[in-house]
């Protein structure tokens, strides 16, 4: 039986020992309200008359409404994002009308601060402050991303400009290169504006994504939205033009990585080529992973290598004869081809598998044949697939006999090393006491826990990404 | 659909708006199992656990206005179900023991279901039985049951793994 087998039954085991009672307790509830309604009832006209006396008060105190329209109306809105996500509402004097935690890790950078009536250049010092302190910026993830948003196209640029120095000011104080992209917003598109409902992202990252996405073509949305402003700035570098509506300081921190040299070395040795020709490396992205992709040729073939650019595992293999590029209709062949893309695709849906490791796609151009050969949970899987029309020619499926002794090592997860490093660089910790790291599989998470200099220190990291989840300190 | 499968926003977002009725309902059907399931581990007799489930609710109507948004909404549930069912168990006459869950005839859909709450209840310990309740049907993870009993994360898996273990190899044995 599987854990999720075992999962279900008892859910609905426990579901049906408990009646439906809900409408008793609705009843309840009621009853509970009408009480405390009956309580308070005789209060409500005294609330009322307290609000009127405090509003005019606060008229009286303020000179009336042209200093209550340019104290609480807001001019400005500044969406802050590195993976959290704040959004600002300032007024004309760029004092903060209103802060909002846009996603999970925004409300533990915020905590319990409270920044109405805060001078902007104050709340920006706490933010970074707090990012800095928590580990969402440092020296392997420097990037920030400031989006503002004013109808008045000359007041956003003025105050684009003057964030994005202040932030630039602000990580050099704390010893961080940073890469900062800015961008003003007057008119918010349509499309940016859906991609934030629907992932729940700010409407600044959503600008940035579309700018991305509409110069680097390979690149896909929903292949983005989960990166962090990082990793989408990583995805970017080096490339030209690939950002035009956001400006850019300094460069993304790849220091996270194993480095391009590092991930061609891994190419080659796995495909024994030693002199290969037309090498290039360069960043991709595929389900949230930060991958190197690694192309080369020698005399025979083709390669095309996507490595996780953490762990420097082979993710995807590519190999593709190249005899038929030199015979003399290369074009009218190459054009007949569905892409290594595709026929990975048509398998791993046939198989309802999403993330496969081993997997290997290989073109055979005198059978017109992709050959896709993959793993997961337990099994292998062999497709065989027509080059020309996609469809399967032979799909199998059978029991892995290397799964369990391939799963500790299985490589999918990043080592146990490579977690303690993460933990250990990210605490900016050499020589640490008490050190246990251990693998949570079904959380899919390394917990790493060790002291030093009269600290506790507590991490979990996602044992697939190597992403840190939490990172906590706290005296020994 | 349990818990476990549901994001926090998503189960965050039926709890704020739990003063609307279709939001409250749902919450209740997605949530009676694991506060019954934990109520029950605790209180060890069925009619206090179901007490305990419209206690739980009533005061998550109640009490909505002091949920705080930066802790995850699974904990303050667990938080309040847990309270609620100490102060019941304090309340309890002190001769109810583990015989108690026999002595109400239940109903199960399916005999082996039957066979599987037997031992679940009657053979793991209560410790092994709420690492078990916490992990599959509350969703937390390893290390949020570490923080809940105050134990490491490593001692929590062993014990999960264990437990799991014994579970499986009991019911396979019968």
């Amino acid at each position: 039986m599987k854990n999720e087998e075992l999962q279900e039954r008892l859910y609905r085991i426990f579901d049906e020992q408990a009646p439906d009672e809900f409408q008793e307790i609705l009843s309840k509830t009621k009853e509970k309200e009408r009480n405390h309604f009956m309580e308070k009832k005789t209060n409500n006209w005294g609330w009322l008359w307290k609000f009127a006396t405090a509003f005019l008060f606060l008229m009286v105190l303020g000179g009336g409404f042209y200093t209550y329209q340019r104290n609480y109306m807001v001019d400005s809105v500044i969406d802050i994002d590195v993976n959290p996500s704040i959004e600002l509402k300032v007024n004309k004097k760029d004092k903060i009308v209103k802060c909002t935690a846009l996603n999970e890790d925004a409300k533990e950078i915020i905590e319990d601060m409270d920044f109405k009536g805060v001078d902007i250049d104050i709340a920006l010092n706490a933010i970074i402050g707090s990012m800095v302190t928590k580990g969402y910026l440092d020296d392997l993830s420097n990037s920030i991303l400031i989006s503002v948003d004013n109808n008045d196209e000359k007041r956003a640029e003025e105050l684009r400009q003057k964030l994005v120095t202040k932030i630039d000011s602000l990580l050099s104080n704390d010893k961080i290169e940073g890469s900062v992209l800015s961008q003003t917003i007057s008119e918010k598109s349509k499309e940016a504006k859906d991609l934030a409902e629907q992932y729940h992202i700010s409407i600044g990252k959503a600008e940035l994504i579309l700018d991305v996405v509409k110069n680097n073509p390979l690149l896909k949305i929903e292949d983005l939205v989960d990166l962090s402003i990082n990793e989408i700035n990583v995805l970017t570098q080096g490339k030209e033009n690939s950002l035009t509506t956001v400006e850019k300081t300094g460069n993304a921190s790849t220091k996270a990585y194993i480095g391009e040299e590092k991930a061609k070395e891994i190419a080659l040795n796995h495909a024994n080529v030693k002199n290969p020709s037309k090498l290039e490396v360069e960043f991709d992205t595929e389900n949230g992973v930060i991958l190197y992709e690694v192309e080369f040729e020698d005399n025979t073939y083709e390669y095309d290598y996507e490595i996780n650019a953490l762990t420097g595992d082979i993710i995807t293999s590519y190999k593709e004869k190249e005899d038929d590029h030199q015979t003399t209709t290369p074009n009218t062949n190459n054009s007949n081809y569905i892409s290594s893309e595709k026929a990975k695709e048509i398998a791993l849906n046939h198989a309802g598998v999403k993330n496969p490791s081993n997997l290997e796609v290989e073109l055979d151009r005198e059978d017109n044949e992709y050959s896709v050969d993959f793993k997961y949970n337990g099994y292998e899987y062999d497709y065989e697939i027509n080059a020309t029309t996609g469809k399967i020619i032979k799909s199998e499926k059978e029991k892995d006999d290397d799964y369990q002794s391939s799963k500790s090592s299985s490589s999918n997860y990043i080592s146990s090393e490579k977690a303690k490093s993460i933990a250990l660089n990210h605490a900016g910790v050499k020589n640490p006491s008490n050190l246990e790291v251990e693998l949570d599989k079904e959380d899919n998470e390394y917990s790493v826990e060790f002291k030093y200099n009269g600290y506790e220190y507590d991490y979990e990291i996602n044992a697939t990404t190597g992403k840190i989840i939490k990172s906590e300190k706290e005296r020994d | 659909m349990s818990p476990s499968t549901l994001s926090d926003s998503s189960l965050e977002q039926l709890l704020l708006n739990i003063k609307q009725e279709d939001s409250f309902h749902e919450l209740y059907l997605l949530l009676k199992a694991p506060i019954y399931g934990y109520s029950l581990t605790i209180l060890k007799n069925r009619e206090d656990a179901l007490d305990n489930v419209q206690d739980v609710f009533i005061t998550l109507y109640n009490q909505i206005d002091t949920y705080d948004q930066k802790n995850k909404p699974m904990n303050w549930i667990f938080t309040i179900t847990k309270n609620k069912a100490i102060s019941k168990l304090r309340k309890q006459k002190p001769t109810i023991d583990i015989e108690e869950y026999r002595e109400t005839p239940i109903k199960f859909a399916k005999e082996e279901d039957r066979v599987l709450f037997n031992i679940l209840m009657e053979q793991l310990s209560e410790e092994e039985r709420t690492i078990i309740l916490l992990h599959l049907l509350w969703g937390f993870k390893h290390r949020e049951i570490a923080d809940i009993l105050n134990s490491k994360v490593s001692t929590i898996l062993s014990k999960y793994h264990r437990a799991i273990k014994k579970l499986k190899e009991m019911e396979a044995n019968r």
